[in-house]
């Protein structure tokens, strides 16, 4: 398969097309959105500029019909990762094998530059919740994930990027902040972090803490994508709803995490209300402007 | 939409569990919360000044009931238009206690919809809503049914005299029909349009006749339209596994001469051929 889009530069971090344990080199993608229905024509019939498209993964496990014939020909023109939302990789049934197939043909199918999910659990018992469950932050649920992610990398045969998920609870008995809880999960499991900015934010304001706490809390050699995304804000708690722009203090952040990081793969995310198509252009150009701003003040360094 | 179930708040914000859960234990008593409102999840849960736990709670218990709805809603968007709003969030909570979601994906969440509505009262009073949910939900699974090849008239035109009688052919897999009492495809068609006029919807009515209609997919779009009897009589012949010959035979009294029969039979082929219905025409072996 060829990409006309070319990966725009590598920087050293794990590489998520090693096995687990072995690292090399992070793939920085640049500017990227999410695959909808909405904008299959337009992305198919006019190339927009954007430099890669992330796919969500339970979409596209069906067995025909228009999604994986817009899912092949766009990919026959961009980049694409993968972005999974039912793993529930923290849960505490044993992992969903039929559903493992169905992720693994579908990365033998669009040979994403990587596969990510959730640091969370999304069922029990045998239900799904359709939902990003926060888990306890203790030493069981670490170990317990990072077990699991390790069964999960040896069946794809490649690292896979967690998510940090937006939460409105936190549980009595967590024993450390939310980034220590991720940091020792990614590195027990030696899985890689895709960093959601409107999540820490999102977090941040119903749990009060520093969210720049946060970003200088986990592992940078670890972080492979950033996602952004709007939320609402209704002064009591803040929702994760991907209904809206971006929100300034996001941006601000988003800043502050490039600043950190350096040049990390940046995706926005849009679920709802879906705005035009040169919308979220715009809003993908205010992204790449801040990148070449806080990149290239770091360049000058 | 609102929700009945909305949990109150106000309840549990003093009360703090001293027991550590195990994760699966944990994880089995929030989910008790989801599903069924059992409110033991609460003491585990951080009460903060500005947010009490039962408040912070009930935004994932709204969250699951909407979410799940929202899926049917897209689902089953003439039942919903039929209903209004209030009565299909009901019904939705309902179906989700019935039926609570046991696959990855919300593609599959609806499928116990003709079931239930068949089976749960007020809804089997009004049958119609189980023969629209049959019509909606062929739509999902033609939509991305498996892929095949599709064959043509090229392909039927190729195929010697000799060999029509000992004939068998492939529907494509979109291909789905069922029966029908009510004037559903009416129904469907109304509540469908765009910015639809609620005072315009048909009316549901028992049909004179039981009719049929045929789901599938050509090319990426869905199709429907009803079945005359005879293409009836020959899609259940084919998918008993019937050749050319039987499915001559399957229309016998429906054609008034029988020498009409193979010509009859060609002709309703030629139509699904080129409505890309069929994937595969097969000889057998010399």
């Amino acid at each position: 398969m060829t990409d006309k889009h070319a990966i725009k530069n590598t920087i050293t971090t794990p590489n998520v097309n090693l096995s687990p344990g072995e690292h090399s080199t992070r793939q920085f993608l640049g500017y990227g959105l999410g695959l909808r229905t909405d904008y299959y024509d337009i992305i198919l019939n006019e190339s927009p500029d954007v430099d890669w498209f992330e796919v969500i993964s339970e979409n596209y496990m069906v067995k025909g019909g228009k999604a994986l014939y817009y899912l092949d020909a766009i990919r026959e023109n961009y980049p694409m990762v993968m972005h999974g939302v039912s793993l529930s990789i923290g849960g505490t049934d044993v992992l969903d094998i039929d559903y493992l197939k169905q992720l693994k043909a579908l990365v033998e199918r669009i040979e994403p530059c990587w596969v990510s999910d959730h640091l969370c659990w999304t069922g029990q018992g045998g239900h799904n919740l359709h939902d990003l469950m926060p888990l306890p932050y203790n030493r069981e649920a670490i170990s317990h994930v990072a077990q699991r992610v390790q069964q999960v990398q040896d069946f794809l045969g490649r690292q896979i990027l967690l998510e940090n998920v937006s939460s409105y609870i936190s549980y009595q008995h967590s024993e450390m902040s939310e980034w220590d809880f991720y940091s020792a999960v990614v590195e027990e499991a030696d899985c890689l972090m895709l960093l959601d900015i409107n999540n820490i934010y999102v977090s941040s304001k119903n749990h009060h803490f520093d969210a720049l706490d946060y970003l200088n809390g986990v592992p940078e050699q670890r972080v492979c994508q950033f996602h952004l995304a709007g939320h609402e804000d209704n002064g009591g708690i803040v929702v994760d709803t991907h209904d809206h722009p971006v929100a300034d203090p996001v941006w601000r952040l988003y800043e502050s995490a490039l600043r950190r990081f350096g040049p990390v793969s940046t995706m926005i995310e849009r679920d709802d209300r879906m705005p035009p198509f040169c919308e979220l252009l715009d809003e993908l150009q205010q992204a790449r402007d801040i990148g070449q701003m806080v990149l290239g003040t770091v360049a000058k360094r | 939409m609102t929700s009945p179930k909305q949990h109150s708040q106000g309840q549990h914000r003093l009360v703090q569990s001293k027991v550590v859960p195990k994760l699966k234990d944990l994880q089995n008593i929030f989910k008790q919360y989801l599903m069924h409102g059992d409110s033991a999840i609460a003491t585990h849960i951080v009460s903060t000044k500005t947010f009490a736990n039962d408040a912070r709670l009930a935004i994932y218990s709204n969250a699951y009931y909407a979410r799940l709805a929202e899926s049917l809603e897209k689902d089953y968007t003439s039942i919903s238009v039929l209903l209004g709003d209030n009565a299909f969030y009901q019904l939705c909570e309902r179906y989700t206690d019935t039926f609570p979601s046991k696959n990855p994906s919300l593609r599959w969440f609806g499928q116990h919809m003709v079931d239930f509505l068949s089976r749960t009262s007020p809804y089997n009073e009004s049958p119609y809503l189980a023969e629209l949910a049959v019509l909606e939900w062929a739509f999902i699974t033609a939509f991305d049914a498996p892929n095949a090849v599709v064959a043509t008239e090229l392909d039927a035109a190729q195929i010697p005299a000799g060999k029509w009688p000992e004939l068998t052919i492939k529907l494509h897999p979109s291909i789905r029909w069922f029966k029908y009492q009510w004037n559903i495809l009416p129904l469907w068609r109304a509540t469908n349009e765009i910015n639809h006029d609620a005072a315009k919807i048909a009316v549901p009515k028992l049909l004179d006749t039981t009719e049929q209609c045929v789901v599938w997919r050509k090319g990426l779009s869905t199709q429907y339209r009803t079945l005359d009897q005879d293409e009836a009589k020959l899609l259940l012949c084919i998918a008993e596994g019937g050749n050319f010959s039987q499915m001559c035979e399957a229309l016998v009294g429906l054609v008034d001469d029988p020498n009409q029969l193979p010509m009859r039979a060609a002709s309703i082929l030629k139509s699904w051929l080129s409505n890309e219905m069929i994937s595969h025409l097969a000889m057998t072996e010399e």
